[in-house]
């Protein structure tokens, strides 16, 4: 900011201050946080240090936990931390003092106030403001709402500025706050311009970032009014509150200054505006460019065979409402087959000079930004084809919005700030994606709805661009829609990417498919069994669809789909929210927390869950170590994995679940006779026990990481007490094996040892199992296959089974009250946590852990903070007394609706 | 040194309601239950590691940072930063003598001083243990008997404690009633004396 310069970008890829915000309530922090972070984008690292972690007292100040929020938020730049009242103070002064003498230098406490101050703080850092000035920017951060609420500027402004300036209000000044006051001969008499604004999409997010740039090269106060709508005046060095004015094309807006250079500044301004403000003056797709949002309908002239407003109707099996074209998977897969890049080679070469490098990150900048070049090339061969494709069919309208696409490729405000990051030594990757985020936050934030819908086509260019940096094949579906497919297959599922994929409906197939769980994983709105007719919908016809009743509206009328938005209106805000407060603690209203760990069955699973911010690893299912190996994994191998697994999930829990394997899974190096029965048969601990050898070696090695790591144990299929004590005996074994052997094991009773339930039995005798064990998991799948004896795979039957009816929910309510009653704690690792309606029924149980697949962890959290244990309670009581699952699941809602 | 935090433990949790009682006159009626929880969580922490002479300062640590994480009000911090600088004071001494129990105090309680920008008379726990630690130097210099030295530590600080009821309160929560502070004893003087009393049954017998 101290160079004048009307062109560049804040500086990309310098470090910016990070933010640490403390409070009493981990509740107000995070919700500070998500405040601060609508305007700070994604460069600026802001933490929140809020409550206990004690979950009877969660209110109150954590020193230790300020600390780990600093070193979160840490930054070059240096890290700012605001407070709210009282012991917050303390704890933050007491963090200082933990904190090591280098950091201590660079670390400031603000007295500013708590939302406000994070807010203009956020906004400062994010502009590449010192951490002085962040500071000084977050104490003027009041100064915007008390000139909002007083009636008239002499009682917020000085009287003597505000009597030169005529109307100027007082501003949180950014660049002249520690200039003095102009003296009364200086010229400091406020002069006004007034611009109008030819800009097509008004002062949009390039243009105002220019404004506010400019205006923080001089040494004045300067005000933005727009005497259009009447708003304002703001300070114009804000680039969030320049976005409140909502300046459109053809607005007039009245600049005032003040100050040492006001003269300077306001011909600055005048300057910039007559310029365009530096935008490009090409062609501005922008202009006439539809939006190529979800919901706009797309060409329907193409020859429907459907009537518009017809409603398919099948089975719902992943709930949800999404709307958007349709996208057939066969011909968006013709597209498809580019093969590994220009940019790959390159790659490699890159990997080798990150090993190379000194620092430790330093990427060659030649070498990415060929590969970054290569990428954005391809990505335009891409849309050029898909444009000739849509143009083809006759749809011109559409093909222009691969025009604005092809120009944001060609963006230097994109390939700028990429461009210097990865002169910095940063990847291409990693400096596409930041820019691209940092673009779309800025969209984001602004008023302007039009310009914010616009942040789909950046992002969807944004991840094309990716795609091709990381090698990818392109994904089978690019455009945002509606996957149309025959039939749900996993395979298929696997490859849909949730950002993209708004919603998949099938032809054919029933609920109970691995697909519809697949898909149900993934949090993607689905329905199935619509009939052939699904199939012959054209490419692009806008669909609606809802995954809670099993519909598909063709071509809705705009009423239909008004009506379905407005049913649908919570969940985007909902899952947007979950979503960035994924790696937040769950907690619910009444401040109970429940963990939201992931379930993992390979070691790119443990990094999806810590990447995801899952509270940590509920069931880690060993198995996959067993499978993929030729011989018996040894100790070692195993130790070597598992110790990778707890190091990736960095001091979160890890609950080791020991091998569970049946007839149906045969082991190449382990022979067993073949079962009639396999789901009966020797399965689970039952295995281990009968292979004592095996699963000595399993709990050596899961000991050894455990004495450095917060390890669990997990023994499966456990039906009596006695297999419990056998169990225990041979972990009492491998420990004084390994202590006589010298190795370092964790205390008896140090590491949790808990049972699955997923037997009846352990269920109906769990106030004896109790006694034995640390913890209980509730495998509900299994647990509900077992308790009406139904093979879930089995289509004639597997509707009999569902986890949510009362004869499943009554022996989870079993296992609890025995887990509570002992002391222990309870968790459920099968698919009914991962079910939204089934959360506050299992909490109500008493249930204080989640184990979900990764990508459910964010919805699972936002249920729960949705939840309150007291309600909860009372709601799982009803539910046990009722008759069926439908009948739970009406009374969830019945609750949601009453609640909510 | 264990046996002082453990009798500490006990007798915050004796005195957990009383010590409510008083915060719930003048402040926010937490003081007893966050001072019971986070004493509570020590003793289960000290009762984990292995105690002895040469990790007094490491045990003075874990108590510091236990505090410092499971009280949640200002006392946390405040008694965090007390054990902290005992802790300081204490780092690298194979064997704690009383003058060292003394010196480790008086690093403590210029260390709450500044922490919470307390003075004696602003009705705060520094109005007990600053007497206390006087009075504990001043007994030890003058040849007494560490028996005699600690009791006198005691009965300086129950008398500090005791003078708080007619001050107003100038820090903390109590510092919003101002006048209408005065009459009630400060909560946190009186778990400070309780702390006094218990190293002075630990340290003096």
């Amino acid at each position: 900011m101290d160079s004048p310069s009307t062109e560049t970008a804040p500086p990309e890829g310098s470090p910016l201050v990070g933010i640490v915000v403390v409070s009493h309530s981990a509740r107000l922090a995070e919700g500070v946080v998500e405040l601060a972070r609508q305007v700070a984008g994604p460069g600026v690292a802001i933490v929140a240090a809020g409550g206990l972690d004690q979950p009877d007292h969660p209110l109150g100040t954590d020193a230790a936990l300020v600390v780990r929020s600093v070193a979160a938020a840490w930054s070059e730049a240096g890290v700012l931390v605001l407070m709210d009242l009282g012991s917050a103070v303390l704890s933050a002064e007491t963090a200082l003092e933990l904190l090591g003498e280098e950091r201590r230098s660079r670390v400031l406490l603000c007295p500013a106030p708590l939302v406000e101050g994070a807010v203009a703080a956020a906004v400062a850092a994010r502009l590449g403001a010192p951490l002085e000035k962040v500071a000084s920017e977050a104490m003027a951060g009041l100064t915007g709402k008390q000139a909002q609420l007083s009636p008239g500027p002499e009682q917020t402004a000085g009287a003597a500025e505000s009597e030169r300036s005529g109307a100027l209000q007082e501003t949180g000044e950014f660049a002249s706050s520690e200039g003095p006051e102009p003296s009364p001969g200086e010229s400091s008499v406020a002069d006004g311009a007034e611009l109008s604004i030819t800009e097509p999409l008004g002062l949009h997010a390039r243009p105002a970032a220019r404004l506010v740039e400019t205006v923080g090269n001089f040494d004045a106060t300067v005000t933005l009014e727009n005497l259009t709508s009447g708003k304002g005046p703001v300070p114009a060095n804000s680039l969030s509150m320049v976005a409140t004015l909502g300046v459109r094309q053809g607005d007039r807006v009245l600049v005032r200054a003040s100050g040492p250079q006001a003269a300077q500044a306001l011909q600055a301004v005048v300057d910039l505006a007559a310029a365009g403000f530096g935008e490009p003056s090409a062609p501005r797709p922008t202009e006439s460019a539809p939006v190529a949002s979800d919901t706009r309908p797309l060409a329907t002239s193409a020859g429907l065979t459907i009537a518009p407003g017809e409603v398919l109707r099948g089975f719902g099996v992943s709930p949800g409402i999404a709307s958007g074209p349709a996208r057939h998977l066969q011909s968006a897969a013709a597209g498809l087959s580019r093969d590994a890049l220009p940019g790959l080679a390159a790659s490699q070469s890159s990997k080798s000079a990150l090993t190379d490098s000194p620092t430790g990150h330093g990427f060659d900048p030649e070498v990415e930004w060929a590969r970054l070049q290569a990428a954005i090339e391809s990505t335009a061969l891409d849309v050029a084809s898909e444009r000739k494709r849509v143009l083809a069919a006759g749809a011109s309208d559409e093909a222009q919005i691969f025009d604005a696409h092809l120009l944001l490729l060609r963006d230097e405000a994109l390939l700028g700030p990429a461009r210097s990051m990865v002169d910095q030594g940063r990847s291409a990757l990693d400096a596409w994606e930041s820019s691209v985020a940092t673009m779309a936050e800025r969209w984001r934030e602004l008023s302007d709805a039009y310009q914010r819908e616009r942040v789909h086509d950046l992002e969807s260019i944004g991840a094309q661009v990716s795609a091709h940096l990381r090698g990818e094949r392109r994904a089978a579906v690019l455009e945002p829609g509606i996957v149309v497919v025959a039939e749900l297959t996993p395979a298929e599922v696997a490859g849909f990417d949730p950002a993209v994929v708004s919603g998949v409906g099938a032809a054919f197939g029933g609920p109970t498919s691995h697909g519809a769980i697949l898909v149900r994983a993934l949090g993607i709105p689905a329905a199935v069994g619509l009939g052939e007719q699904l199939l012959s919908v054209p490419e692009g016809t806008p669909l609606l669809l809802d995954g809670s009743a099993g519909t598909v509206c063709i071509d809705p009328s705009p009423s239909e789909h008004g009506s379905a938005v407005e049913r649908a209106q919570h969940r985007p805000d909902g899952d947007d929210r979950a979503r960035r407060m994924a790696a937040e603690p769950a907690v619910t209203i009444d401040g109970t927390r429940i963990e939201v760990a992931a379930n993992a069955g390979s070691i790119e699973d443990a990094e999806r869950a810590a990447a995801i911010g899952a509270d940590g690893i509920g069931l880690l299912r060993t198995e996959f170590i067993f499978m993929d190996a030729e011989a018996m994994p040894t100790e070692a191998q195993q130790e070597a994995v598992y110790r990778r697994i707890a190091e990736t999930l960095a001091g979160r829990p890890v609950v080791v679940r020991t091998l569970d394997v049946g007839a149906d899974k045969p082991l190449p190096y382990l022979s067993r006779p073949p079962e009639a029965n396999p789901q009966l048969g020797q399965r689970g601990l039952r295995l281990g026990l009968a292979r004592p050898d095996l699963l000595l070696a399993q709990l050596r090695a899961v000991l050894r990481v455990a004495a450095d790591h917060p390890l669990k144990l997990m023994f499966p299929m456990v039906a009596t007490e006695a297999e419990v004590a056998s169990a225990m005996e041979l972990v009492e074994q491998a420990r004084s094996e390994l202590h006589s052997e010298g190795v370092a094991v964790p205390d008896k009773g140090s590491m949790q040892v808990g049972v699955m339930i997923e037997v009846p039995a352990a269920a109906l005798g769990a106030r004896t199992l109790a006694k034995s064990v640390d913890f209980f998991s509730v495998g509900t799948n299994d647990l509900t296959q077992y308790t009406f004896a139904v093979d879930r795979d089995l289509a004639s039957v597997a509707s009999l089974a569902d986890a949510m009816h009362p004869a499943v929910l009554r022996l989870i309510d079993l296992a609890a009250r025995a887990a509570l009653a002992a002391g222990r704690w309870i968790g459920v690792c099968g698919e009914l946590a991962a079910d939204p309606a089934a959360v506050p029924v299992l909490i109500g149980l008493g249930v204080r852990e989640l184990s979900v697949s990764p990508p459910s962890v964010a919805a699972v959290k936002q249920a729960v903070r949705e939840a309150d244990v007291t309600s909860c309670a009372e709601l799982a009581a009803r539910v046990l007394e009722l008759p069926s699952a439908a009948a739970v699941r009406a009374e969830v809602a019945r609750n949601r609706s009453r609640t909510g | 040194m264990v046996a002082w935090i453990q009798e500490f433990g006990v007798l915050i949790g004796k005195n957990k309601e009383y010590l409510t009682d008083l915060d719930s006159a003048i402040g926010d009626a937490d003081h007893g239950i966050n001072m019971d929880r986070g004493m509570r969580s020590v003793i289960e922490k000290i009762g984990e590691s292995v105690g002895g002479d040469g990790e007094v300062a490491t045990l003075l640590k874990t108590v510091a940072m236990t505090l410092i994480s499971t009280v949640g009000g200002a006392a946390g911090p405040l008694y965090g930063t007390l054990f902290l600088a005992m802790a300081k004071a204490t780092s690298g001494h194979e064997h704690v003598d009383q003058r060292d129990w003394a010196a480790a105090l008086q690093a403590g309680v210029d260390a709450v001083k500044a922490r919470g920008r307390a003075e004696r008379g602003d009705k705060t726990m520094v109005d007990t243990l600053e007497p206390a630690v006087a009075a504990l130097v001043g007994a030890l210099n003058d040849g007494a008997s560490s028996a005699d030295a600690w009791r006198a530590a005691e009965s300086a600080a129950e008398k500090g404690m005791a003078a708080t009821v007619p001050l107003v309160a100038h820090r903390g929560r109590a510092s919003y009633l101002g006048e209408r502070s005065v009459g009630h004893q400060d909560p946190g003087a009186t778990s400070a004396w309780l702390l006094i009393k218990a190293a002075a049954g630990a340290f003096g017998s």
